[in-house]
């Protein structure tokens, strides 16, 4: 399935004619087809046929062929009228993935031996080996300076994806994703659960529903590959949306000749990964907590129960089945060819009537008019459904995870054999009547395709200009239902009881991307030259209506005694030009400088361009001293943006109406008429170099990166009628190590051991505040907060705890101190196991859920000994009584090692397979998350209640569980 | 030439067409707000926190405790502290005063009109005396509301502004004409014009007046107020509740019965209640079970609303006649005629005497739940007579709550 590239070194002038042909083969003698064999240096060449082979003639004598293959290691040959024909060439496969070519400009490619910047990548086969919900889960733990984080485990996702820390306290903190050139939506919309739980109103600036980022519409199986750029001196050609890094994922295409039928089969189960564990009661205990007449509830017999429930397992004991059918069918002819997929995905939950299910299609179609005009579509259709059910923070005690902290494992809450549930005595709701009854339920139907023509206006034997363009669109439909019926405990006692919240979104970007590029080689220089323009748009449109007092048995919103709305309309304008330079100079020299200007209605004044721009080197050394196959130093320089949000330009009022007439009061922000974009600025130094004839590859990279003009919603003195404003009114400092180590220790036919273990770190600073130091994020500051001061990293975790002088104490951080991964490929014949670590180390979570179980009474140690210095009180009095004066004993390391995949897959030889049409049957066992140790107890050591939030998210109210999941995969190729 | 030729003419295409500098497609500006949308907003807006208002001085008070499974703090800051001047306990009222004072504001600087001038200062007055309530020795902000520029003036120079504003609206009032150019809601139902809105500020006036111990100036602004010893007790001017759109439902209200009520009376209420006072029948339901929660318990459900879109008093004829006896005491009397007045109206047998406790007893019972109690005690410097239930962990009855974090920045 991988792509051919070619290229080939004229070395002689004698004009002469030359004839080379042969057979392309992969080290195993199986023909490679679409190799593409070229003579250095021109546009003078061939692809290899279906059967590999080629055929060619040249107006030279002599020359260096060079062929080149995605995925293999780029070889050069010298030939000439003596050297015999036909010509096998034998390619191997590129471990170190040098000859990777990589996409650095918005039209431009280099191959990654000469990148000047540490861009990572993974093919789609490495990317989905294991089953995956979504496609921000997928890219876990395969790229250094890359973190992916479950702030959910709900069915669906809930994923933040990270790249080298963060670079906004208030702002846009997920990267841009771009597929196959297009950037498409990955909005999160709120599903207004928040109203039934009361975590939040309406309409939050701050919700709290961790909705799934809308890339997790996306099939992970269409992936050819994906290419990550971390940091402004890599992504700085994307300008002012690029602070967060770029995420480019290329989709399969079609390769003309036989037409190739994929087919895939998965099975499994998912289970909880971690459980919390409850506090055992003696009858003394129960009466102590509770009182009597609850402590009498349960059997009791010489002071102790002797019948007790495990609600744990009764909430999320489910064990769950998955299923996955996905099928593809590529091919094509030379002047056209598809790809064609499908899949379908039902993944039940570790909670009951919670799942997750997607149907998908794509068709991808690239059509050649002529040697110069080249057209290309695409076009995704997704319908996904969930049910994530109520979880975190709640004000009505309904979620599930409130109830189960109020809820001692010696009540009987169970459904009673007349059908009937009771209701709960220490919890306003039960919540395994919850789980039975109350649903939220999401649909999404997301429709994108784009259009693109490339049309070379020029091609010489050393020069070619081309024109390309893009057109898409990218639609998503989002429908929240969520309903919470009459008849359940809290409803019942409300004047309108039941409610029903119906959400409607609405969301289309559209692109136009406009390209032009000029190559040109003169003797050892290459140069590429690009210019273009874009022009973005996106129309959001949310509605909600939110009823209340349902007529029994109904979830429509007009069978209600009460309804109210909320509208709220995004109209976002982008516009950028850019153009960027590249050259190549000889093998060891590579040289980048760009610029991009771009506007946007989201800044305060629309009319001026924000420039954005880039420098870029590197220089091989080629093999050096004997110890050296290669080595690499680059350093790369370059700037990015961050645009604020739509809405801090503007001071507005807020609608509260009384007596049927409308009103209005203060909105309560401040807007700042001249808000600016945050502008990131990033110097990148990096040493590469492979070692022992490849077997070793090590990339170096370290990184600093200065924000300006953070975008701060600053606490304004309410008595002015506001309670925040906008401004931009800081700086941060960002700067990391990353490394990732690839080992090829054994490399035989029979047996092939490939390590790659990536490591990275990331530290911040707030090295700039106009305005007074401030407590973000959390509930309270006794609860937990984040403080924003000069000096200090603004993950910093502060609670009520302050020092002689009255300034706060440092409790932990939410940043981890190093992150790594660990994945190994074993091939054995026709076996092959595939493991993957993730290890993180440090970082501390505000863990309230276990402040919920102690309020509850319910608590795993409540009863235990330990955290008073006195040894009086046991740890949960211990902890309750010095709630308010400190916060320490909540804040928890968050440290873990996880086994994130672990796959066992069998080829069947072709003896077995026997005679049939059957190209290969794989048969195998693999597993996400199948393991963790953490010292930290709770549901998600990942967990983020705020969703994507640069600063603040690593609150625990007790989220989703994260669930371990086993699958049993056949694959089957025709 | 060929990038220009090519590029060019697209560029132009793309860029050129539509403006990116647009209006809020969401909210109106505060330059768009009408005086009628304005009067609206804050007579809605000042519903705004309310029920943290009324839960947080009467947790201090010790009239209920709020017990709230979903957050500690109503039964662990507010009766055992410390108050924590960043948390919402401090703030949220706070802020929803002073977004209703910004209406204010903004109403006297888009009309000259008199009408509208003892609207917008009644209410500013209203509103800071609320937020006074709470913070009580630490002051609050006053005009010109310029944020951290400015320190919270004194409770004295505070008391003084609020009876300046309405004093100030007293006479724009007299000015305004028989009408006024805008409408109000049904709570002002009966004090919806010019002379009958200011019955509504010289009741106000009157509260004042008593609070700052100005017995002779409460007893006129009474006197000219809708006071009527033997009228209805309950007549007076409300917050209304709606279920229609963008409108509020009464926060305070729980269904007694429910599986589970948050917000509980103290014991007390019920052991120092006459026998057979129908106030404390009325506004009690003595649940069968005994909600116990933080180490603190009773059965004493609140049922002071009926329902979801019931009203709250801003101020009715029951405090006015107490708030008369009041000032009488205050000026030597026993107030013993009022007090009996508003007993005789709830048909309770008339007091043996008068004085301060009698008083202070009668304004427990007559107005449970509607912010009086803990003010009333602090004034006679008889908050350290109020019950702490968990004496052992060092529970305690604030005077004051501290000025919020985010108007203190920096000081």
């Amino acid at each position: 399935m991988r792509k051919l590239a070619l290229y080939l070194v004229l070395a002689g002038m004698i004009s002469a004619q030359l004839s080379v042909n042969g057979t392309v083969t992969d080290v195993e003698g199986q023909p490679l087809a679409g190799v593409q064999v070229f003579l250095k240096d021109t546009y003078l060449g061939t692809t290899t046929n279906l059967d590999g082979e080629y055929d060619i003639s040249l107006d030279v004598n002599q020359g260096i062929l060079v062929v080149s293959y995605i995925g293999y290691e780029t070889q050069e040959l010298q030939v000439s009228a003596n050297t015999p024909m036909p010509l096998a060439i034998q390619l191997t496969v590129d471990i170190l993935k040098g000859d990777e070519v990589l996409v650095t400009g918005l039209a431009s490619t280099v191959k990654r031996r000469n990148a000047a910047n540490a861009v990572a990548s993974v093919s789609g086969e490495e990317l989905v080996g294991a089953p995956v919900q979504t496609l921000d889960a997928a890219l876990n733990g395969k790229f250094a300076g890359v973190r992916v984080r479950h702030n959910s485990g709900a069915p669906g996702g809930g994923i933040s994806v990270n790249l080298r820390g963060v670079s906004t306290i208030t702002g846009e903190t997920q990267p841009l994703y771009v597929i196959d050139g297009v950037i498409v939506n990955n909005s999160t919309n709120q599903s207004g659960i928040d109203v039934v739980s009361a975590a939040t109103g309406a309409g939050s600036a701050r919700p709290q529903g961790q909705p799934a980022n809308r890339i997790s519409d996306f099939n992970p199986n269409d992936i050819e590959s994906v290419e990550v750029l971390k940091g402004a001196s890599a992504a700085a050609i994307y300008g002012a949306k690029a602070t967060n890094g770029v995420i480019l994922i290329t989709t399969k295409k079609g390769q003309a000749g036989k037409t190739r039928v994929n087919f895939s089969q998965k099975m499994g189960t998912s289970t909880i990964l971690n459980k919390v564990g409850t506090r055992d009661f003696t009858y003394d205990e129960a009466v102590e907590q509770f009182g009597k007449s609850v402590a009498d509830l349960g059997s009791v017999s010489n002071g102790e129960y002797t019948k007790t429930y495990d609600y744990e397992d009764l909430l999320y004991g489910n064990n769950g089945s998955l299923k996955e059918t996905s099928l593809s069918v590529s091919g094509g002819s030379e002047k056209t060819q598809f790809y064609l997929s499908t899949q379908y995905l039902d993944e039940e939950s570790i909670v009951k009537n919670r799942y997750y299910e997607r149907f998908a299609g794509r068709l991808n179609l690239n059509h050649n008019v002529s040697e110069k005009l080249k057209l290309g579509g695409t076009a995704y259709l997704a319908r996904t459904k969930s049910d994530r059910g109520i979880t975190g923070n709640d004000n009505t005690n309904k979620s599930y995870n409130f109830s189960f902290g109020f809820t001692p494992n010696f009540v009987d809450i169970n459904q009673r054999e007349d059908g009937s549930w009771p209701d709960h005595p220490t919890n306003p709701s039960n919540p395994l009547h919850t789980v039975a009854v109350l649903t939220n339920e999401e649909t999404v139907n997301r429709a994108t395709g784009s259009i693109s023509a490339d049309y070379t206006v020029l091609r010489t034997g050393s020069s070619s200009f081309s024109l390309n363009a893009v057109f898409s669109g990218d639609y998503v439909g989002q429908l929240n239902e969520i309903f919470s019926p009459p008849e359940l405990q809290d409803e019942k006692g409300k004047d309108n009881p039941g409610q029903s919240v119906l959400t409607n979104t609405h969301s289309l970007n559209t692109n136009v991307n406009l390209n032009s590029v000029f190559r040109t080689t003169m003797g050892s220089l290459k140069s590429t030259t690009t210019a273009g323009l874009s022009y973005e748009t996106l129309d959001w449109n949310y509605s909600s209506i939110m009823a209340s007092g349902m007529v029994v048995t109904q979830t429509n919103i007009d069978q209600s005694a009460s309804t109210s709305t909320l509208q709220s309309r995004r109209f976002q304008q982008d516009r950028g030009i850019f153009a960027q330079e590249e050259l190549q100079i000889g093998d060891a020299i590579y040289l980048a400088a760009s610029v991009r200007g771009d506007k946007s209605s989201t800044l305060g004044k629309t009319d001026e361009y924000n420039w954005y721009s880039k420098v870029a080197g590197s220089y091989q050394f080629g093999s050096l001293a004997g110890i050296f196959d290669n080595l690499k130093v680059r350093v790369a320089y370059g700037q990015t943006g961050n645009l604020p949000p739509p809405t801090a330009k503007y001071t507005s009022m807020s609608p509260f109406n009384i007596g049927g007439m409308g009103g209005l009061v203060s909105g309560g922000v401040a807007g700042y008429e001249d808000v600016e974009p945050e502008r990131t600025t990033e110097t990148e130094f990096g040493v590469d170099f492979s070692a022992l004839d490849k077997r070793l590859g090590v990339e170096f990279t370290i990184y600093n990166q200065d924000v300006e003009g953070l975008l701060l919603q600053v606490e304004e003195a309410p008595s002015t009628g506001f309670s925040t404003k906008w401004a931009n009114a800081g700086s941060m400092k960002t700067s990391g190590v990353e490394l990732g180590v690839t080992l090829n220790p054994i490399r035989s036919k029979e047996m092939d051991w490939l390590s790659r273990t990536t490591y990275y770190s990331s530290s911040a600073e707030i090295t700039k505040l106009d305005v007074d130091p401030y407590n973000t994020g959390g509930f309270a500051t006794f609860l937990g907060a984040y403080r924003i001061e000069k000096g200090w990293d603004p993950h910093t975790i502060v609670g009520s705890e302050l020092d002689a002088n009255g300034n706060h104490v440092k409790l932990g951080s939410e940043s981890p101190d190093f992150m790594m991964g660990f994945n190994n490929r074993l091939s054995l014949g026709n076996l092959s196991v595939i493991a993957h670590v993730d290890w993180k180390k440090g970082g501390q979570n505000i863990n309230l859920q276990e402040l919920i179980a102690d309020l509850g009474g319910t608590t795993y140690d409540y009863d235990d000994k330990g955290l008073d210095p006195e040894g009086e009180l046991n740890n949960g009095p211990y902890r309750l009584a010095n709630l308010g004066a400190m916060t320490k004993p909540y804040v928890q390391d968050a440290d873990y090692v996880r086994l994130s995949e672990l796959t066992v897959v069998y080829s069947l030889p072709k003896s077995l397979v026997g005679a049939s049409a059957v190209e290969r049957l794989q048969v195998g066992v693999t597993g996400r998350n199948l393991w963790q140790t953490t010292p930290y107890n709770g549901w998600n050591p990942d967990v983020s209640q705020f969703g994507n939030v640069g600063v603040g998210g690593s609150v625990d109210t007790g989220p989703y569980p994260l669930s371990k999941s086993l699958y049993l995969v056949v694959n089957v190729s025709f | 030439m060929k990038l220009l030729k090519y590029i060019l003419p697209l560029y132009l295409i793309a860029l050129g067409c539509e403006d990116l500098n647009f209006p809020d497609p969401n909210s109106p500006s505060t330059a768009s707000a009408t005086v009628q949308s304005l009067v609206t907003g804050a007579e809605a807006g000042m519903r705004g926190s309310l029920s943290n208002y009324l839960i947080g001085v009467s947790s201090v008070g010790r009239e209920a405790y709020h017990f709230e499974p979903a957050d500690p703090r109503y039964t662990g800051e507010l009766i055992h502290g410390p108050l924590d001047p960043g948390g919402f306990v401090v703030y949220s009222s706070w802020n929803s005063r002073y977004r209703v004072i910004k209406n204010c504001q903004l109403l006297l600087e888009k009309s000259d009109d008199k009408g509208v001038e003892g609207f917008a200062k009644t209410i500013e007055a209203h509103q800071l005396l609320l937020a006074l309530n709470m913070q009580n020795n630490n002051g609050v902000k006053i005009a010109p509301y310029n944020g951290l520029d400015s320190d919270p003036a004194s409770k004295s120079a505070a008391f003084t502004e609020i009876a300046r504003l309405l004093d100030d609206a007293s006479s724009a009032l007299d000015a305004a004409g028989a009408s006024f150019g805008f409408k109000l809601s049904s709570g002002f139902s009966g004090f919806d014009t010019p002379a009958t809105f200011k019955k509504f500020n010289r009741a106000l006036a009157g509260r004042v007046a008593v609070y700052m111990g100005q017995w002779d100036k409460a007893l006129t602004a009474l006197g000219q107020s809708f006071m009527d010893a033997s009228g209805d007790m309950d007549l007076g001017v409300y917050h209304v509740f709606g279920s229609g759109q963008g409108d509020a439902s009464n926060g305070m209200y729980e269904n007694p019965n429910a599986s589970y009520v948050r917000t509980m009376a103290h014991m007390s209420y019920k052991t120092d209640a006459e026998a057979g006072d129908p106030r404390y029948t009325s506004k009690i339901v003595e649940r069968a079970d005994t909600t116990v929660y933080d180490g603190l318990q009773s059965n004493l459900a609140v049922s002071v609303w009926g329902g979801a879109y019931d009203p709250v008093a801003i101020v009715r004829n029951e405090e006015l006649v107490l708030l008369k006896a009041e000032a009488n005491i205050g000026k030597g009397g026993d107030g013993l005629t009022e007090i009996n007045a508003v007993r005789s109206a709830h048909g309770l047998a008339d007091a043996a005497s008068g004085g301060l406790d009698q008083l202070l007893h009668e304004k427990r019972y007559s107005l449970f739940m509607e912010g009086h109690r803990w003010v009333d005690m602090r004034r006679y410097g008889k908050t350290g007579s109020l019950p702490n239930d968990r004496s052992s962990r060092g529970d305690q009855v604030f005077d004051s709550f501290p000025i919020p974090e985010a108007e203190t920045k920096g000081k």
